[in-house]
């Protein structure tokens, strides 16, 4: 769950609140685990929010550095949490299942609903989507400055 | 000359936060620091910040909340904690995360490592 | 390997600048991350008229070796350019980060050079043959270009002292640290003039592209 703010000015986003629920069985270290949640989450949101990835027509990153490829700083989502559904589980090793995979998958998801829901609905269907993707939906439905 | 093994190339940027040192009590990004530059002056990296008390409260800090998971940035993040220690030895979680918005991490989402200079700052009441 | 020279006074630095072809270095993170090879550097963090800030009745002289944490912990530097310089890079760029530096490079993205178009601040370049005050809209020439000639340094900036007490500015970058601005906007308000304002514009389909723009018709169409 996702919620944010868009200024309708700049096109900036601001995550307000992100909340994460993972059943991942019986967690067998619980502060690793949580690192692990709390990361693929703030990976996942940056995914679908920063990390645009620039190709040239060969196939290779453009923007293959840390200051052109950008990703979550400690300043970006200050307010991320993550919560377990604790249930054992029967088939893996006490009660564990596979963990790490899992949190990058919902959040893209998560973000770009909550886009789409502040943006009035419009159907978005690319991630990462930027700021200036956002100043270019409100353009076009003529919302901008508002 | 001892082994400097955690002054890192911060990937040529200097955004990386990875290649940190403190260099008069100033936290500097070393991969952006020419040698000529700092001639004459006291540059502590990890190494030699290791053998000092402060350094095994964050140490503790680090591993009791398991703050660490791959450990590429947590060089970086000690020391920049430690120069945020150094000028504001109780911070806030505002000012913690503006000390360490330079440093980036990948693993973690960064919320642990929150914790553990706060519990570092709790913990070693009168060290900074 | 780098050779380099340490200046330990500006004519000393003036006199390596002409006789060697060093590449004057005062915080180096610019310089750093373009691993310029073969280059030589000159250093220039010990000169001392580089690294004051002083005042005088009408301006604040900020020296071109000051770092912009010096800058942010100094009560006579205006609180506008306090806030712009407190968005760049992180903390460990802001203590290594200089004002010669951020003009310097003829980056079009300089925090602190926003500031100082909206100011309308002078910047003294001193060679050889002595001071030279530019006012710092003819300072830019273009895309990188300078009105710096060879020989020369930069020695201060100078900031009006008064008149940027009314002001906004907004800084938008990729997130919300270790950001280069994409976009800024610095408007400063003085009760007899009319409202000045310095706008940079990083997206060359926007309008012009490069320099920061005073063109009231740019700063609309940025801002749709």
């Amino acid at each position: 769950m996702i919620e944010l703010e868009i200024d309708t000015y700049t096109g900036c986003v601001k995550v307000l609140d992100a909340l994460g629920i993972y059943d991942v069985g019986t967690p067998i270290d619980y502060n690793v685990l949580i690192g692990q949640m709390e990361g693929g989450f703030l990976q996942g949101i940056g995914f679908a929010s920063i990390e645009t990835m620039v190709y040239d027509r060969n196939g290779y990153i453009r923007n293959n550095n840390f200051s052109d490829y950008l990703i979550p700083t400690t300043l970006d989502v200050p307010n991320l949490r993550v919560l377990l559904h604790d249930s054992e589980y029967s088939e893996g090793p006490f009660g564990a299942k596979g963990a790490g995979e899992l949190p990058l998958i919902g959040a893209p998801a998560a973000y770009l609903a909550a886009v789409e829901q502040a943006l009035g609905g419009t159907r978005l269907n690319h991630v990462p989507f930027t700021a200036e993707d956002v100043v270019a939906v409100l353009a076009k439905e003529g919302k901008a400055n508002a | 000359m001892p082994d400097i093994s955690f002054v890192l190339n911060g990937k040529e940027t200097s955004y990386a936060g990875s290649a940190t040192e403190r260099l008069l009590d100033v936290l500097h990004n070393s991969c952006c620091v020419a040698i000529g530059a700092v001639v004459g002056s006291c540059v502590v990296t990890l190494e030699g910040y290791r053998e000092t008390e402060r350094y095994a409260v964050m140490d503790k800090a680090f591993a009791d909340v398991s703050a660490v998971q791959c450990g590429f940035c947590t060089p970086g993040m000690i020391l920049a904690a430690e120069a945020l220690l150094s000028k504001n030895p109780h911070p806030d979680e505002t000012e913690i995360r503006e000390g360490l918005s330079g440093n980036l991490c990948r693993c973690t989402g960064y919320n642990a490592i929150i914790r553990a200079v706060q519990k570092a700052a709790e913990e070693g009441n009168g060290l900074w | 390997m780098v050779n380099g020279y340490a200046a330990e006074s500006l004519q000393q630095a003036l006199d390596i600048l002409v006789n060697t072809d060093a590449v004057p270095y005062a915080g180096g993170t610019d310089l750093m991350v373009e691993n310029r090879p073969d280059v030589k550097y000159l250093f220039l963090k010990k000169i001392p008229e580089l690294r004051a800030i002083t005042v005088d009745e009408q301006y604040v002289h900020i020296g071109a070796a000051v770092t912009f944490t010096e800058a942010i912990a100094n009560p006579d530097v205006p609180k506008l350019m306090k806030e712009a310089i407190t968005l760049i890079g992180s903390p460990a760029i802001r203590n290594a980060g200089t004002f010669g530096g951020n003009i310097g490079n003829g980056s079009d993205k300089a925090d602190s050079v926003l500031i100082e178009f909206a100011a309308d601040a002078k910047i003294c370049l001193v060679s050889q043959a002595g001071e030279r005050l530019v006012d710092v809209a003819h300072f830019y020439l273009g895309r990188k270009k300078l009105d710096l000639h060879p020989g020369e340094l930069i020695k201060e900036i100078l900031l009006p002292r008064y008149g940027l007490e009314q002001y906004t500015y907004q800084k938008v970058g990729g997130r919300k640290a270790l950001a280069i601005t994409f976009v800024s906007f610095a408007g400063v308000f003085q009760y007899f003039k009319c409202a000045m304002a310095g706008l940079r514009i990083l997206r060359p389909h926007l309008g012009q592209p490069g320099t920061p723009s005073r063109d009231i018709r740019i700063l609309k169409r940025c801002f749709l």
